[in-house]
């Protein structure tokens, strides 16, 4: 039912509404314009949350007030109709009794009595006229007590028969009771009849009084009523009709629609719900004959009822719009305090983020937010303690406790800084211990970090000034920073720093020679960037490496050496070497001094880099072995050496090949897979060749290279120890190794003409070979000094610059074809 | 005061005073047919309405068979009184030619109409007795009333016969003195339903001797208007 009403819809009051929600919302967005996102957030959460429930209530009273509202609008019209039905009811009795008594009295009248007994119509027509305007009244009629119309008033000279009255019952009903009423239709409009006796004085004719029903009559019931009053009237064949009512035209013609049913044979029903929910009517019959009815219809807006009630439903809405915005506003200024103090907290937790510890979060109060201010400030020191902790920690090798090389490379920065600033000089040393990575590898860890420490130890001791920093840059790689130092200060820390390794170390009661390179690079005379100082002391370091020179100060000419022994270090670089040959094989020729012939060649595997042209085997090697990309280039370098030999054997070239293998390629099972698969492929046998091993490389995992070692001499290849003596190894695990041939270091077999325990090695391990069954070849032949005492001595096989350096395939042909001849003992080219 | 000490009569005793007044009248006029020649029979009618209950105030009226004109005596002259607002008698039978005073009994004026055909006239407020009498002279049934007290109803019943008697409270008349012969027996009644010729009945009435002649007759109900209430008095 509400729903008819106006904006009773909760819908409809949202829709109200929503204007109101827009315009608080961009409110709110305004004022938080300038505020960080997250204030804005808690505080539009806030409004809106308690704007929303505000609407909520407020939707909740509005309904229910509009449904109070409507309910006692429609119980009081509903009282009203049901006051008015009965006052209309005593109204139309009242006046039914005074039209009666008017009646009555009018025709007393001695004067209309003796009219209307002279027998003369136009008399009696006359009189009635007369007297009916004497009481007001429409229409007056004379009926016989024949019940014919002697005379009536509207009637003009009708002397013809006398007609029946046409309400019979009314006479009746007046010789019952002495007067008689209804409403009735004369002519189609609702008239009320009276009919009341000539008494002369016995009742000789009746006299009808018609009394129009108009819309002075409704208008007056309406006063009384206080409602609407209508006549309808309703005829058969000719629908219903308003004769006369106090409503509007176009609530009238509303009246009219709802009442015209099509014209049945009997008045139709009027429902008390005829005009739908916004009226409520009652309806009586005032008059009904067979064909024809007079209804009177009392009715009252409910929305007349209802629009009373505006007034308060203004107040209602104008109240829950200043709560709302005494809310909106309220809950604004309640997020604001709140958002300002988390804003600045939020400021503060950005300082701390850009790692400003130093100031402390805004003072604030002494509610939840000034505790979570302190507990921010805990934070705060908690986290700069920490820190700086973590930050002397990152500078500080964990192991020697030597600054590390972040440290350092800061120092350095400072220092040069400073010394360009005063116009200092400023000394790098870069160290680098000899054989450290043997000692790790054949005495473990735990004894090179023991020596590591010693060595930090000895540096600190030999650096007695407090500006001289020593570092750990990583490894073996060791760094001195001597602030102020010239070239020739430097050079002198240097020299006591060797000294200082000079004393043996003792590790787990072994014996360790210490031994170290160092660079040295000055600033501003070898370069005035750290980075560059640093690239220059590790060039000259290299150098002294080198050539065992113990230190070495930075010179222009390391440069290019420097630059052309790079460091590969690039692991993507060497692979992808291998992928697109840029690797070249060398073969080295070696000399049979029991024939005098060359019988074979060592496949010696360089690289002929497409920027930095060629680099030689150590430079990488060390490096490939490390990083495990040895196996890909022993797999090239078998795969070619294969292909090489096979084609020899076939051009009818009986040359023995030598391959190096690293110990990562005895650790795997591919090896000797590999080995079958290429002597399949070729068709060769395994007597073509010679597989070197090291002796470190039996030293990582002695069982699993033992036993690849043994399938390859199971398959038939004979095996060489190569670089021999330079190792740890055990002339038990010597034994154990089905090897066939040892080769001599070339370190040893260089300087044997003139180093006399070069001599004794050399001949010692010939004669070690020999008894062991093995033949022996000696590497590093550059003098034909060194070939006559190996002759001498009854070495096996030669090999080195003396007989031959490496060459590719394409000149180490034509270098064997000019041989020719199996023996080449004078042969001296280069 | 006055009208207080008038009310020491109690009202159903002057109706008497007043019945005894008019049946006084009633025997003066019927002593005088004796007189009338002999050879004369009675006709005692009794008239009775549908129920059995006796009928006061009818007329009844023998029409000699040959005609009434010339028979009987003369008509002499009659009164209806005005008393307490009420015309006394209630029925006045008369003959054609009778002339019929009109006294005035009450302390207030009257204006005594009729708007019958037999007989239209007119006294307009008057008291005490006119002097003219009016002459009825058409039979008929003359209604009476009074302008300014509508309750006021009398009838002068005028007769062509000279033969006729008004009923009493028993219902009875006699109608005395009629030569012998046959007559048509009429009865009227205020409240007569139906016409008055309806009624009519042939009767021989011997010479000598009486006839007994009942009647039965319907009754409508009495209309009359409402009597004003007076002080002291309630209404009709």
């Amino acid at each position: 039912m509400a729903a008819h009403l106006p904006c009773s819809s909760p819908s409809c009051i949202l829709q109200r509404l929503s204007p109101l929600l827009c315009a608080a919302r961009k409110a709110v967005r305004g004022l938080f314009a300038d505020r960080v996102s997250m204030a804005r957030f808690v505080a539009h959460q806030v409004i809106v949350f308690v704007a929303l429930l505000l609407v909520a209530i407020q939707l909740v009273t509005l309904v229910a007030l509009n449904w109070a509202v409507s309910e006692n609008a429609r119980e009081s019209v509903r009282k009203e109709v049901d006051v008015g039905r009965r006052i209309f009811g005593r109204v139309m009795e009242d006046r039914t009794q005074q039209l009666t008594t008017a009646a009555s009295v009018l025709a007393s009248d001695f004067g209309l009595r003796q009219a209307l007994m002279s027998n003369d119509h136009a008399t009696i027509v006359s009189a009635m006229a007369n007297h009916a305007a004497r009481i007001g009244a429409a229409k007056m009629m004379l009926i016989g007590l024949d019940r014919r119309v002697i005379g009536e008033t509207a009637a003009q000279g009708n002397q013809g028969e006398r007609p029946l009255f046409p309400f019979p019952h009314l006479i009746e009903n007046a010789e019952r009771k002495g007067a008689a009423s209804a409403i009735a239709l004369i002519d189609d409009a609702p008239f009320q009849l009276v009919v009341v006796p000539v008494l002369a004085p016995v009742p000789v004719a009746w006299v009808m009084v018609a009394f129009t029903v108009d819309n002075k009559l409704a208008q007056d019931l309406s006063l009384l009523t206080g409602l609407d009053v209508s006549f309808a009237t309703w005829a058969r064949g000719r629908g219903w009709h308003v004769a006369a009512t106090t409503l509007p035209p176009p609530k009238t013609s509303a009246l009219l629609g709802a009442l015209a049913p099509p014209a049945g044979a009997a008045v139709p029903p009027i429902s008390p719900d005829l005009l739908g929910a916004d009226f409520l009517l009652s309806g009586s019959v005032l008059g009904r004959e067979d064909n024809a009815a007079v209804v009177a219809i009392l009715q009252s807006s409910l929305g007349a009822a209802i629009a009373r009630f505006d007034g308060l439903r203004v107040i209602l809405l104008a109240l829950a719009a200043f709560s709302l915005c005494a809310t909106v506003v309220g809950s604004l200024l309640i997020a604001r305090s709140i958002s300002r103090p988390v804003s600045a907290l939020a400021e503060f937790a950005r300082r701390m983020e850009r790692g400003e510890y130093d100031q402390g979060p805004p003072a604030t109060r002494s509610d939840e937010l000034g505790e979570l201010a302190a507990s921010f400030n805990r934070m705060r020191l908690a986290i700069a303690a920490r820190e700086q902790q973590i930050k002397s920690m990152a500078l500080q090798d964990a192991l020697t406790g030597l600054p590390n090389r972040a440290l350092f490379n800061e120092r350095l920065q400072q220092a040069v800084g400073l010394a360009r600033r005063l116009a200092q000089p400023v000394s790098v040393l870069l160290i680098d211990l000899n054989r450290f990575k043997e000692v790790n590898d054949t005495l473990g860890h735990h004894v090179g970090d023991r020596l590591l420490c010693e060595v930090a130890e000895r540096l600190r001791a030999v650096l007695v000034r407090a500006s001289d920093t020593p570092a750990r840059l990583g490894g073996d790689e060791f760094a001195v920073l001597l602030p102020t130092a010239s070239e020739a200060m430097a050079e002198a820390t240097a020299r006591k720093i060797l000294q200082a390794f000079e004393a043996p170390v003792f590790v787990e009661g072994r014996q360790l020679d210490v031994g170290g390179s160092i660079g040295i690079a000055t600033f501003p005379d070898h370069g005035d960037d750290p980075n560059v100082l640093m690239s220059r002391a590790d060039a000259a370091m290299y150098v002294a490496k080198r050539k065992r020179m113990g230190c070495a100060v930075y010179d222009v000419a390391f440069d290019t050496e420097a630059e052309s022994h790079g460091r590969l270090s690039l692991s993507g670089e060497l692979r992808q070497a291998v992928d697109e040959d840029q690797l070249v094989l060398y073969y080295q020729p070696r000399l049979d001094l029991a024939s005098g012939r060359i019988t074979g060649v060592e496949a010696l595997v360089r690289w002929q880099h497409p920027v930095r042209g060629f680099v030689p085997p150590d430079q990488f090697i060390p490096f490939a072995e490390q990083t495990g990309c040895i196996r890909e280039i022993t797999r090239w370098v078998m795969g070619r050496a294969f292909e090489q030999c096979a084609r020899w054997r076939a051009a009818g070239l009986a040359l023995e090949v030598s391959i190096n293998l690293s110990a990562r390629d005895l650790l795997g099972p591919e090896l000797p897979q590999r080995c079958a698969e290429l002597l399949a492929s070729h068709d060769a046998s395994p007597q073509w060749f010679r597989l070197e091993i090291t002796e470190s490389a039996l030293i990582d995992d002695p069982a699993r290279a033992l036993d690849t070692v043994a399938r390859l001499h199971e398959m038939g290849f004979s095996l060489s120890i190569d670089d021999f003596g330079t190792g740890y190894s055990s002339l038990a695990q010597l034994k154990r190794l089905p090897v066939a041939e040892l080769k001599i270091d070339k370190s040893f077999v260089i300087d044997m003409a003139r180093d006399p325990d070069d001599m004794t090695i050399v001949r010692s391990v010939i004669d070690l070979a020999h008894n062991m069954g093995l033949s022996v070849v000696a590497e590093g032949v550059e003098t034909d000094e060194v070939r006559q005492l190996l002759c001498a001595m009854g070495c096996d096989y030669l090999q080195g610059y003396h007989i031959c350096k490496p060459l590719p395939v394409t000149q180490l042909e034509p270098w064997l074809a000019r041989r020719g001849a199996p023996h080449g003992t004078t042969a001296k080219e280069t | 005061m006055a009208m207080k000490k008038r009310t020491l009569i109690p009202a159903r005793r002057r109706d008497r005073i007043a019945n005894d007044a008019i049946r006084g009248l009633l025997i003066l006029s019927a002593l005088a047919l004796p007189v009338a020649p002999a050879l004369a029979g009675d006709v005692r009618a009794t008239v009775r309405d549908r129920d059995g209950k006796p009928v006061a105030d009818a007329v009844v009226v023998a029409v000699p068979a040959g005609g009434a004109a010339g028979a009987g005596n003369p008509p002499g002259v009659a009164e209806e009184d005005q008393r307490n607002k009420e015309f006394v008698p209630y029925v006045l039978p008369v003959q054609v030619g009778t002339r019929v005073h009109f006294p005035n009994n009450d302390n207030i004026r009257h204006h005594v109409y009729s708007f019958s055909p037999p007989k239209t006239f007119e006294l307009p407020l008057y008291s005490g007795t006119p002097t003219a009498p009016v002459l009825f002279d058409k039979p008929g049934v003359v209604i009476l009333g009074c302008n300014i007290h509508d309750w006021m109803v009398g009838y002068i019943y005028v007769s062509e016969s000279a033969h006729f008697a008004k009923t009493g409270a028993d219902g009875k008349a006699t109608l005395g003195g009629l030569p012998g012969g046959d007559y048509t027996l009429r009865v009227w009644h205020p409240q007569l339903e139906g016409s008055e010729q309806a009624t009519a009945r042939q009767l021989a009435v011997p010479s000598n001797g009486a006839v007994d002649a009942a009647t039965t007759i319907g009754l409508t109900p009495d209309f009359r208007a409402r009597r004003a209430p007076t002080p002291g008095r309630g209404g009709y």
